[in-house]
């Protein structure tokens, strides 16, 4: 099992377009990735209506857990789509 | 209390099937009605439709135009039309609910988060799907948004 805080850099918060970009790649995998927001609220990160419902904004912090066979390569594209703050 | 975002006169209901591009043309006027947008929105409206579809599950559409268009906001604000019968976005995605999404800031997505929760449970959707009043509409909303 893998963790790693994220902090979220989108000016525009974490809308419908980030969110597609997240189910989109992780469901790629085939790992179990859950995104908690601080207030302990979590979703699964393949979930569209899932991650929509944590109403994440910009500057909040996100601990993201993923456990599976492939669970090192989700966590790699997970950090590529932060740093890319998801293609915007 | 903070302004109204979702106004009960922005909720039309029984509105007969059409296509897509109509369903989003039809809320895009309703929020330039209401003064929420310039003309031009309603164009980054259907580019974002183009890109990558606003359906996002359970029967929900939530048209909005693509981040290049975010200037042509003049307030945040939302409308809704109801689909009994639903308006297809895609294979096997169908609508009931087509939702316009004008939003300048943040203060909308409180709003989007109870609705994301809502209609999660599929009794949920039924619901809305069928609701008869806008009032009826907003109390599923602050209801399942719990």
């Amino acid at each position: 099992m893998l963790k790693e805080e994220f902090t979220l850099h989108s000016q525009y918060g974490f809308h419908l377009r980030p969110a597609q970009v997240m189910v989109e790649k992780m469901s790629a995998f085939t790992s179990k990735v859950q995104v908690k927001k601080a207030d302990g609220t979590e979703a699964d990160a393949k979930s569209l209506l899932g991650l929509m419902s944590l109403g994440l904004n910009d500057g909040q912090t996100v601990e993201i857990t993923i456990q599976g066979d492939d669970e090192e390569a989700a966590m790699k594209e997970m950090e590529k789509l932060f740093q890319s703050n998801f293609g915007e | 209390m903070t302004r109204q975002i979702l106004k009960t006169e922005n909720i039309i209901l029984n509105q007969k099937s059409e296509t897509k591009e109509k369903a989003i043309e039809r809320v895009g006027n309703m929020l330039l009605q209401s003064g929420y947008i310039t003309p031009h929105y309603i164009e980054g409206m259907k580019k974002r439709e183009e890109e990558f579809t606003t359906y996002i599950g359970s029967g929900i559409a939530i048209p909005h135009a693509v981040n290049e268009y975010k200037q042509e906001i003049l307030e945040t604000g939302l409308v809704m039309v109801q689909y009994p019968h639903g308006v297809e976005f895609g294979k096997n995605k169908i609508a009931y609910l087509v939702i316009g999404i004008a939003g300048k800031g943040d203060e909308h997505l409180g709003l989007l988060t109870k609705i994301a929760l809502t209609v999660q449970d599929p009794k949920n959707v039924e619901h809305l799907r069928y609701a008869k009043t806008p009032q009826e509409i907003l109390e599923v909303i602050e209801e399942g948004g719990q």
